[in-house]
Protein backbone atom coordinates (compact mmCIF):
# COMPACT_ATOMS: atom_id res chain seq x y z
CA UNK A 1 0.00 0.00 0.00
CA UNK A 2 2.64 2.40 1.04
CA UNK A 3 4.79 1.50 -1.48
CA UNK A 4 2.13 2.31 -4.26
CA UNK A 5 1.10 5.36 -2.66
CA UNK A 6 5.02 6.56 -2.59
CA UNK A 7 4.86 5.48 -6.12
CA UNK A 8 1.77 7.26 -7.11
CA UNK A 9 3.22 10.46 -5.73
CA UNK A 10 6.25 10.09 -7.52
CA UNK A 11 4.36 9.53 -10.54
CA UNK A 12 2.46 12.72 -9.87
CA UNK A 13 5.48 14.54 -9.39
CA UNK A 14 6.67 14.19 -12.62
CA UNK A 15 3.84 14.96 -14.18
CA UNK A 16 3.17 18.02 -12.17
CA UNK A 17 7.05 18.93 -13.28
CA UNK A 18 6.17 18.36 -17.48
CA UNK A 19 3.27 20.71 -16.58
CA UNK A 20 0.04 19.03 -15.12
CA UNK A 21 -1.80 20.01 -12.34
CA UNK A 22 -2.96 18.17 -9.27
CA UNK A 23 -6.12 17.07 -10.27
CA UNK A 24 -5.81 15.73 -13.97
CA UNK A 25 -2.31 13.51 -11.62
CA UNK A 26 -4.73 12.56 -9.04
CA UNK A 27 -7.66 11.15 -11.57
CA UNK A 28 -5.26 8.60 -12.34
CA UNK A 29 -5.15 7.80 -8.68
CA UNK A 30 -8.52 7.76 -7.50
CA UNK A 31 -7.75 5.80 -4.36
CA UNK A 32 -5.00 8.03 -3.19
CA UNK A 33 -6.46 11.19 -4.08
CA UNK A 34 -7.16 12.26 -0.33
CA UNK A 35 -4.19 11.50 0.81
CA UNK A 36 -1.90 12.83 -2.46
CA UNK A 37 -3.28 16.35 -2.50
CA UNK A 38 -2.18 17.63 0.66
CA UNK A 39 1.14 16.32 -0.07
CA UNK A 40 1.05 17.67 -4.02
CA UNK A 41 0.01 20.88 -2.73
CA UNK A 42 2.91 20.98 -0.23
CA UNK A 43 5.12 19.97 -3.35
CA UNK A 44 3.84 22.79 -5.39
CA UNK A 45 4.53 25.14 -2.41
CA UNK A 46 8.19 23.49 -2.21
CA UNK A 47 8.76 24.31 -5.97
CA UNK A 48 7.87 27.60 -5.33
CA UNK A 49 10.74 28.86 -3.09
CA UNK A 50 13.18 30.51 -5.22
CA UNK A 51 16.36 28.70 -6.08
CA UNK A 52 18.30 32.00 -7.60
CA UNK A 53 21.53 31.38 -9.40
CA UNK A 54 24.33 33.08 -8.77
CA UNK A 55 26.02 36.61 -10.36
CA UNK A 56 28.57 36.09 -12.72
CA UNK A 57 30.49 38.70 -9.96
CA UNK A 58 29.47 36.16 -7.13
CA UNK A 59 31.34 33.01 -9.00
CA UNK A 60 34.19 35.22 -10.00
CA UNK A 61 34.81 36.19 -6.03
CA UNK A 62 34.25 32.84 -4.68
CA UNK A 63 36.88 31.62 -7.25
CA UNK A 64 39.50 33.45 -6.11
CA UNK A 65 38.68 33.47 -2.93
CA UNK A 66 38.82 29.71 -2.99
CA UNK A 67 42.30 29.73 -5.16
CA UNK A 68 43.82 32.28 -2.57
CA UNK A 69 42.81 29.87 -0.24
CA UNK A 70 44.44 26.60 -1.85
CA UNK A 71 47.57 28.92 -2.32
CA UNK A 72 47.87 29.89 1.74
CA UNK A 73 46.96 26.00 2.37
CA UNK A 74 50.41 24.84 -0.53
CA UNK A 75 52.50 27.21 1.33
CA UNK A 76 51.65 25.99 4.56
CA UNK A 77 51.96 22.58 3.49
CA UNK A 78 55.13 23.33 2.23
CA UNK A 79 56.39 25.33 5.06
CA UNK A 80 55.34 22.02 7.58
CA UNK A 81 56.90 19.74 5.10
CA UNK A 82 60.25 22.05 5.49
CA UNK A 83 59.91 22.04 8.79
CA UNK A 84 59.34 18.16 9.90
CA UNK A 85 62.58 17.95 7.36
CA UNK A 86 64.33 20.43 9.46
CA UNK A 87 62.90 18.84 13.24
CA UNK A 88 64.31 15.85 11.34
CA UNK A 89 68.16 16.49 10.88
CA UNK A 90 67.83 18.54 13.81
CA UNK A 91 66.88 15.57 16.13
CA UNK A 92 69.15 13.36 14.08
CA UNK A 93 72.03 15.92 14.96
CA UNK A 94 70.98 16.02 18.57
CA UNK A 95 71.33 12.16 18.86
CA UNK A 96 74.17 12.29 17.56
CA UNK A 97 76.27 15.05 19.06
CA UNK A 98 74.57 13.35 22.37
CA UNK A 99 76.28 10.21 21.14
CA UNK A 100 79.58 11.39 20.86
CA UNK A 101 79.50 13.26 24.07
CA UNK A 102 78.86 10.04 25.44
CA UNK A 103 81.31 8.30 23.61
CA UNK A 104 84.35 10.78 24.52
CA UNK A 105 82.78 11.14 28.59
CA UNK A 106 82.15 7.20 28.65
CA UNK A 107 85.79 6.60 27.59
CA UNK A 108 87.23 9.52 29.61
CA UNK A 109 85.30 8.02 32.48
CA UNK A 110 86.43 4.16 32.01
CA UNK A 111 89.98 5.87 31.16
CA UNK A 112 89.84 7.45 34.60
CA UNK A 113 88.60 4.85 36.59
CA UNK A 114 91.39 2.77 35.25
CA UNK A 115 93.53 3.57 38.26
CA UNK A 116 90.63 3.55 41.06
CA UNK A 117 91.16 1.37 44.15
CA UNK A 118 88.06 -0.03 46.29
CA UNK A 119 86.95 2.87 48.17
CA UNK A 120 87.30 4.97 45.41
CA UNK A 121 84.69 7.12 43.33
CA UNK A 122 85.74 5.96 40.45
CA UNK A 123 86.24 2.15 41.33
CA UNK A 124 82.26 1.30 40.46
CA UNK A 125 82.95 2.53 37.29
CA UNK A 126 85.84 0.10 36.85
CA UNK A 127 84.34 -2.71 38.11
CA UNK A 128 81.49 -2.26 35.78
CA UNK A 129 83.17 -1.80 32.54
CA UNK A 130 85.06 -4.68 33.68
CA UNK A 131 82.13 -6.59 33.42
CA UNK A 132 80.92 -4.88 29.98
CA UNK A 133 84.49 -5.85 28.90
CA UNK A 134 83.92 -9.92 30.17
CA UNK A 135 80.29 -10.07 28.93
CA UNK A 136 81.57 -8.89 25.33
CA UNK A 137 83.69 -11.56 24.64
CA UNK A 138 82.53 -14.67 23.25
CA UNK A 139 85.45 -16.41 22.13
CA UNK A 140 86.42 -19.16 25.32
CA UNK A 141 90.09 -18.84 25.48
CA UNK A 142 89.99 -14.62 24.84
CA UNK A 143 87.49 -14.64 27.80
CA UNK A 144 89.79 -16.59 29.95
CA UNK A 145 92.37 -13.97 29.15
CA UNK A 146 89.76 -11.61 30.23
CA UNK A 147 88.95 -13.01 33.58
CA UNK A 148 93.04 -13.55 34.02
CA UNK A 149 93.74 -9.77 33.66
CA UNK A 150 90.35 -8.80 36.25
CA UNK A 151 91.24 -11.40 38.40
CA UNK A 152 95.12 -9.84 38.05
CA UNK A 153 93.93 -6.76 38.81
CA UNK A 154 92.44 -7.56 41.87
CA UNK A 155 95.91 -8.78 43.37
CA UNK A 156 97.28 -5.54 41.97
CA UNK A 157 94.59 -3.37 43.72
CA UNK A 158 95.37 -5.31 47.12
CA UNK A 159 99.13 -4.50 46.83
CA UNK A 160 98.60 -0.64 46.39
CA UNK A 161 96.14 -0.45 49.07
CA UNK A 162 98.83 -2.16 51.16
CA UNK A 163 101.58 0.12 49.81
CA UNK A 164 99.41 3.32 50.91
CA UNK A 165 98.53 1.39 54.27
CA UNK A 166 94.24 1.87 53.04
CA UNK A 167 91.55 0.19 55.32
CA UNK A 168 89.39 -0.95 52.01
CA UNK A 169 86.89 -3.74 51.55
CA UNK A 170 88.06 -6.21 48.85
CA UNK A 171 87.38 -8.95 47.37
CA UNK A 172 89.33 -11.41 44.83
CA UNK A 173 89.51 -14.72 43.85
CA UNK A 174 92.83 -16.94 44.41
CA UNK A 175 94.09 -20.08 45.40
CA UNK A 176 94.81 -21.39 48.60
CA UNK A 177 98.43 -21.84 48.47
CA UNK A 178 98.90 -22.29 52.40
CA UNK A 179 97.24 -22.15 55.40
CA UNK A 180 98.73 -21.67 59.12
CA UNK A 181 96.49 -21.47 61.79
CA UNK A 182 94.54 -17.83 61.68
CA UNK A 183 96.69 -16.96 58.27
CA UNK A 184 95.80 -18.26 54.77
CA UNK A 185 98.31 -17.06 52.22
CA UNK A 186 95.94 -16.95 48.58
CA UNK A 187 97.49 -16.15 45.79
CA UNK A 188 100.31 -14.27 47.39
CA UNK A 189 97.91 -12.55 49.16
CA UNK A 190 98.32 -12.92 53.07
CA UNK A 191 94.44 -13.37 54.69
CA UNK A 192 94.00 -13.12 58.42
CA UNK A 193 91.14 -15.41 59.75
CA UNK A 194 89.26 -14.08 62.57
CA UNK A 195 86.86 -15.70 64.77
CA UNK A 196 84.17 -13.73 62.71
CA UNK A 197 85.24 -14.92 59.54
CA UNK A 198 82.62 -16.74 57.85
CA UNK A 199 83.95 -20.05 56.44
CA UNK A 200 82.15 -22.77 54.01
CA UNK A 201 81.19 -25.70 56.03
CA UNK A 202 83.03 -28.06 54.03
CA UNK A 203 87.16 -27.86 54.98
CA UNK A 204 89.55 -25.58 52.75
CA UNK A 205 92.80 -27.66 51.81
CA UNK A 206 95.72 -25.63 49.89
CA UNK A 207 95.16 -26.26 46.14
CA UNK A 208 91.50 -25.03 46.73
CA UNK A 209 89.79 -22.18 44.32
CA UNK A 210 88.38 -19.69 46.95
CA UNK A 211 87.31 -16.24 46.73
CA UNK A 212 88.03 -14.16 49.75
CA UNK A 213 85.56 -11.02 51.06
CA UNK A 214 87.35 -8.65 53.86
CA UNK A 215 89.15 -5.64 54.77
CA UNK A 216 93.13 -4.45 53.90
CA UNK A 217 95.05 -3.83 56.61
CA UNK A 218 97.58 -1.81 57.32
CA UNK A 219 99.70 -4.41 58.25
CA UNK A 220 99.60 -5.91 55.00
CA UNK A 221 97.12 -8.66 55.54
CA UNK A 222 93.77 -8.71 54.60
CA UNK A 223 91.02 -9.38 57.35
CA UNK A 224 88.53 -12.13 56.27
CA UNK A 225 84.95 -11.16 56.41
CA UNK A 226 84.12 -14.44 53.95
CA UNK A 227 85.56 -17.12 52.41
CA UNK A 228 83.58 -18.78 49.88
CA UNK A 229 84.99 -22.10 48.06
CA UNK A 230 84.81 -21.76 44.28
CA UNK A 231 84.88 -24.39 42.05
CA UNK A 232 88.26 -25.12 40.49
CA UNK A 233 87.61 -24.11 37.16
CA UNK A 234 86.23 -20.38 38.63
CA UNK A 235 90.11 -18.95 38.91
CA UNK A 236 92.39 -18.67 36.33
CA UNK A 237 95.04 -17.15 38.03
CA UNK A 238 97.69 -19.60 37.77
CA UNK A 239 97.89 -21.72 40.75
CA UNK A 240 101.69 -20.60 41.98
CA UNK A 241 103.28 -17.33 40.84
CA UNK A 242 106.55 -17.56 39.41
CA UNK A 243 109.27 -16.39 42.15
CA UNK A 244 110.81 -13.14 39.86
CA UNK A 245 107.70 -11.66 40.68
CA UNK A 246 107.28 -11.80 44.29
CA UNK A 247 109.54 -8.55 44.47
CA UNK A 248 106.63 -6.46 43.03
CA UNK A 249 104.31 -8.39 45.26
CA UNK A 250 106.30 -7.71 48.61
CA UNK A 251 103.14 -6.24 50.62
CA UNK A 252 101.39 -9.07 49.95
CA UNK A 253 102.46 -11.89 51.60
CA UNK A 254 104.69 -9.47 54.49
CA UNK A 255 107.24 -10.61 56.38
CA UNK A 256 105.29 -10.50 59.76
CA UNK A 257 104.26 -13.86 58.21
CA UNK A 258 106.99 -15.99 58.56
CA UNK A 259 107.46 -16.75 62.28
CA UNK A 260 111.46 -16.93 62.11
CA UNK A 261 113.44 -14.61 60.85
CA UNK A 262 114.33 -14.75 57.25
CA UNK A 263 118.00 -15.54 57.67
CA UNK A 264 117.24 -17.99 59.59
CA UNK A 265 118.29 -20.79 57.28
CA UNK A 266 115.35 -23.86 56.70
CA UNK A 267 115.09 -25.16 60.08
CA UNK A 268 113.68 -21.90 60.80
CA UNK A 269 110.86 -20.52 58.75
CA UNK A 270 107.46 -22.18 58.70
CA UNK A 271 107.08 -24.61 55.84
CA UNK A 272 103.65 -23.98 53.81
CA UNK A 273 101.30 -27.05 53.62
CA UNK A 274 101.32 -25.64 50.36
CA UNK A 275 104.92 -26.06 49.66
CA UNK A 276 105.21 -29.13 51.04
CA UNK A 277 102.56 -30.20 48.39
CA UNK A 278 104.78 -28.11 45.68
CA UNK A 279 107.88 -30.17 47.16
CA UNK A 280 106.17 -33.49 46.64
CA UNK A 281 104.73 -32.67 43.23
CA UNK A 282 107.63 -31.36 41.69
CA UNK A 283 108.18 -33.18 38.82
CA UNK A 284 104.50 -32.66 37.66
CA UNK A 285 104.06 -29.14 38.76
CA UNK A 286 105.48 -27.90 35.09
CA UNK A 287 107.73 -25.06 37.28
CA UNK A 288 104.46 -23.55 38.44
CA UNK A 289 105.94 -24.11 42.34
CA UNK A 290 108.13 -21.54 44.42
CA UNK A 291 111.96 -21.86 44.13
CA UNK A 292 113.80 -22.00 47.24
CA UNK A 293 115.85 -19.07 46.08
CA UNK A 294 113.12 -16.57 46.67
CA UNK A 295 112.70 -17.22 50.46
CA UNK A 296 115.24 -14.75 51.79
CA UNK A 297 114.70 -12.20 49.51
CA UNK A 298 111.17 -12.16 48.71
CA UNK A 299 110.42 -12.14 52.77
CA UNK A 300 107.26 -14.57 52.18
CA UNK A 301 108.34 -16.98 53.83
CA UNK A 302 105.64 -19.09 54.02
CA UNK A 303 106.44 -19.37 49.86
CA UNK A 304 109.49 -21.83 50.53
CA UNK A 305 109.71 -24.99 51.01
CA UNK A 306 112.88 -25.71 52.54
CA UNK A 307 112.71 -29.82 52.49
CA UNK A 308 109.11 -30.13 53.93
CA UNK A 309 110.71 -31.59 57.10
CA UNK A 310 108.51 -29.49 59.52
CA UNK A 311 105.23 -30.32 58.32
CA UNK A 312 103.46 -29.94 62.18
CA UNK A 313 101.19 -27.04 60.61
CA UNK A 314 99.60 -29.03 58.35
CA UNK A 315 96.24 -28.23 57.42
CA UNK A 316 94.44 -31.50 59.16
CA UNK A 317 96.80 -30.32 62.20
CA UNK A 318 95.74 -26.87 62.01
CA UNK A 319 91.49 -27.71 61.84
CA UNK B 1 25.68 18.93 -16.36
CA UNK B 2 27.95 17.13 -18.61
CA UNK B 3 29.04 13.66 -17.95
CA UNK B 4 31.28 12.67 -16.16
CA UNK B 5 33.69 9.92 -15.44
CA UNK B 6 34.81 7.87 -12.57
CA UNK B 7 37.93 7.96 -13.59
CA UNK B 8 38.03 11.56 -14.42
CA UNK B 9 36.78 11.95 -10.73
CA UNK B 10 39.59 9.83 -9.56
CA UNK B 11 42.45 12.20 -11.54
CA UNK B 12 40.73 15.34 -10.04
CA UNK B 13 40.32 14.29 -6.62
CA UNK B 14 44.32 13.46 -7.16
CA UNK B 15 44.77 16.94 -8.19
CA UNK B 16 42.69 18.40 -5.20
CA UNK B 17 45.35 16.52 -3.22
CA UNK B 18 48.09 18.41 -4.91
CA UNK B 19 46.27 21.79 -4.49
CA UNK B 20 46.57 21.73 -8.10
CA UNK B 21 44.51 25.18 -9.12
CA UNK B 22 43.65 24.80 -12.42
CA UNK B 23 41.50 21.16 -10.98
CA UNK B 24 40.33 23.48 -7.95
CA UNK B 25 39.23 25.90 -10.60
CA UNK B 26 37.22 22.89 -12.36
CA UNK B 27 35.76 21.54 -9.32
CA UNK B 28 34.35 25.12 -8.59
CA UNK B 29 33.33 26.09 -12.09
CA UNK B 30 31.30 22.71 -12.17
CA UNK B 31 29.72 22.81 -8.87
CA UNK B 32 29.25 25.89 -7.38
CA UNK B 33 25.98 27.16 -9.17
CA UNK B 34 24.10 24.25 -7.80
CA UNK B 35 25.55 24.86 -4.56
CA UNK B 36 24.89 28.10 -4.22
CA UNK B 37 21.17 27.12 -5.52
CA UNK B 38 20.89 24.50 -3.07
CA UNK B 39 21.81 27.03 -0.16
CA UNK B 40 19.85 29.72 -1.56
CA UNK B 41 16.97 27.68 -1.68
CA UNK B 42 16.92 26.53 2.13
CA UNK B 43 18.07 30.03 3.04
CA UNK B 44 16.87 32.82 0.40
CA UNK B 45 19.75 34.82 1.53
CA UNK B 46 22.10 36.12 -1.12
CA UNK B 47 24.78 36.67 1.17
CA UNK B 48 24.50 33.44 3.22
CA UNK B 49 24.62 31.71 0.04
CA UNK B 50 27.71 32.92 -1.23
CA UNK B 51 29.27 32.90 2.02
CA UNK B 52 28.22 28.92 3.11
CA UNK B 53 28.60 27.95 -0.79
CA UNK B 54 32.52 29.46 -0.72
CA UNK B 55 32.90 27.86 3.07
CA UNK B 56 31.61 24.54 1.41
CA UNK B 57 34.51 24.49 -1.40
CA UNK B 58 36.96 25.33 1.24
CA UNK B 59 35.91 22.57 3.31
CA UNK B 60 36.56 20.48 0.41
CA UNK B 61 40.31 21.47 0.25
CA UNK B 62 40.73 21.36 4.31
CA UNK B 63 39.12 17.73 3.78
CA UNK B 64 41.85 16.69 0.97
CA UNK B 65 44.39 18.49 3.35
CA UNK B 66 43.70 15.78 6.18
CA UNK B 67 43.38 13.06 4.15
CA UNK B 68 39.36 13.16 4.96
CA UNK B 69 38.64 14.03 1.19
CA UNK B 70 35.72 11.98 -0.70
CA UNK B 71 37.13 8.95 -2.45
CA UNK B 72 34.14 9.28 -5.18
CA UNK B 73 30.72 11.33 -5.31
CA UNK B 74 31.90 14.94 -5.11
CA UNK B 75 28.96 16.03 -5.72
CA UNK B 76 27.41 14.49 -2.98
CA UNK B 77 29.48 15.52 -0.65
CA UNK B 78 29.83 19.33 -0.93
CA UNK B 79 25.41 18.84 -0.91
CA UNK B 80 25.82 17.16 2.36
CA UNK B 81 28.53 19.40 3.72
CA UNK B 82 26.31 22.59 2.45
CA UNK B 83 23.73 21.19 4.22
CA UNK B 84 25.49 20.61 7.81
CA UNK B 85 26.56 24.69 7.59
CA UNK B 86 22.98 25.43 6.38
CA UNK B 87 21.85 23.67 9.30
CA UNK B 88 24.37 25.13 11.50
CA UNK B 89 23.21 28.19 10.11
CA UNK B 90 19.41 28.08 10.98
CA UNK B 91 20.27 26.80 14.68
CA UNK B 92 22.27 29.92 15.26
CA UNK B 93 19.43 31.72 13.56
CA UNK B 94 17.13 30.19 15.97
CA UNK B 95 19.32 30.96 19.36
CA UNK B 96 19.09 34.85 17.59
CA UNK B 97 15.32 35.46 16.73
CA UNK B 98 16.49 39.22 16.03
CA UNK B 99 18.38 37.90 12.90
CA UNK B 100 15.75 37.57 10.37
CA UNK B 101 16.06 36.15 6.77
CA UNK B 102 15.96 38.30 3.73
CA UNK B 103 14.26 37.06 1.13
CA UNK B 104 14.31 38.18 -3.04
CA UNK B 105 11.85 38.55 -4.94
CA UNK B 106 11.22 37.26 -8.11
CA UNK B 107 11.66 39.20 -12.11
CA UNK B 108 8.61 41.94 -12.98
CA UNK B 109 7.19 44.79 -10.94
CA UNK B 110 5.17 43.82 -8.45
CA UNK B 111 3.05 46.07 -6.69
CA UNK B 112 3.42 46.80 -3.10
CA UNK B 113 0.86 44.78 -1.72
CA UNK B 114 1.76 42.36 -3.97
CA UNK B 115 5.59 42.12 -2.80
CA UNK B 116 4.03 41.94 0.78
CA UNK B 117 2.26 38.71 -0.41
CA UNK B 118 4.60 37.13 -1.69
CA UNK B 119 6.82 37.59 0.97
CA UNK B 120 4.66 36.25 3.67
CA UNK B 121 4.20 33.45 1.12
CA UNK B 122 7.56 32.60 1.20
CA UNK B 123 8.43 33.11 4.41
CA UNK B 124 5.80 30.66 5.87
CA UNK B 125 7.15 27.90 2.98
CA UNK B 126 10.69 28.74 4.03
CA UNK B 127 9.37 28.78 8.17
CA UNK B 128 7.87 25.63 7.94
CA UNK B 129 10.78 23.70 5.68
CA UNK B 130 13.16 24.94 8.24
CA UNK B 131 11.25 23.32 10.71
CA UNK B 132 12.02 19.50 8.92
CA UNK B 133 14.71 17.19 9.74
CA UNK B 134 18.03 18.12 8.28
CA UNK B 135 17.35 14.79 5.68
CA UNK B 136 13.67 16.52 4.81
CA UNK B 137 15.30 19.42 4.18
CA UNK B 138 17.78 17.65 1.86
CA UNK B 139 15.56 16.10 -0.07
CA UNK B 140 13.12 18.40 -0.80
CA UNK B 141 15.88 20.55 -1.30
CA UNK B 142 17.38 18.37 -3.56
CA UNK B 143 14.42 17.43 -6.10
CA UNK B 144 12.38 21.08 -5.88
CA UNK B 145 15.43 23.68 -5.53
CA UNK B 146 17.94 21.61 -8.29
CA UNK B 147 15.50 20.32 -9.92
CA UNK B 148 16.90 16.38 -9.88
CA UNK B 149 15.30 13.20 -11.00
CA UNK B 150 14.97 10.69 -8.04
CA UNK B 151 17.32 8.88 -9.46
CA UNK B 152 19.93 11.97 -9.33
CA UNK B 153 18.83 12.45 -6.15
CA UNK B 154 19.58 9.02 -4.68
CA UNK B 155 22.85 9.58 -5.87
CA UNK B 156 23.69 12.98 -4.40
CA UNK B 157 22.20 11.21 -1.08
CA UNK B 158 23.93 7.50 -1.39
CA UNK B 159 20.52 6.36 -0.89
CA UNK B 160 18.26 3.69 -2.83
CA UNK B 161 15.69 5.23 -4.94
CA UNK B 162 12.88 3.99 -3.27
CA UNK B 163 14.46 5.20 0.18
CA UNK B 164 14.47 8.32 -1.45
CA UNK B 165 10.51 7.73 -2.40
CA UNK B 166 9.80 7.32 1.18
CA UNK B 167 11.62 9.79 2.44
CA UNK B 168 10.17 12.84 0.19
CA UNK B 169 6.80 11.36 0.76
CA UNK B 170 7.11 11.99 4.65
CA UNK B 171 9.38 15.28 3.95
CA UNK B 172 5.98 16.26 1.91
CA UNK B 173 3.40 15.53 4.51
CA UNK B 174 5.71 17.03 6.99
CA UNK B 175 5.74 20.78 5.44
CA UNK B 176 2.24 20.48 4.70
CA UNK B 177 1.94 20.03 8.28
CA UNK B 178 4.24 22.64 9.41
CA UNK B 179 2.89 24.71 6.62
CA UNK B 180 -0.31 24.87 8.31
CA UNK B 181 1.15 25.10 12.34
CA UNK B 182 2.78 27.97 10.92
CA UNK B 183 0.18 29.60 9.26
CA UNK B 184 -1.72 29.08 12.27
CA UNK B 185 0.62 31.12 14.13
Amino acid sequence: MSRELHDALEFCLQEIERGADVETCLERFPEFATDLRPLLNAALLARSLPALSPSPAVMQRGRARLLQRAAEMRTRQERRHRRIAWGAFRSAAVAFLVAVFLFVSGTGLVRASSTALPGDGLYPVKRTWEGLRLSLVFDPLRREEVEFEIENERLEEIGELFAKGRVERVSFDGWLESRQADRWLVSGVTVVITGETRLPAEPVDPGAAVRIVGWTQPEKVVEATDVILLPPDAVVLPETEEEEGHDEHEGLAPPSLVSETPDDDDGGAEVSPTATLEAGDDEDSGGQKASDDSTSESGSGNHENHGGEDDSHSVEEDE
Amino acid sequence: MPAYTSSQERRELEGLRNLDPQVIGAIYDRYFSAVYRYVFYRLGDEMMAEDIAGETFVRLLEAVRKQRAPRSNVRGWLFSTASHLVNDHLRRAYRRPEETLTETMGDGDPSPAEVFDERERLRFVRAALSELTPEQQHVLALRFGQGYSLQETAAVMNKKVNAVKALQFRALAALQRKIGEVKRE
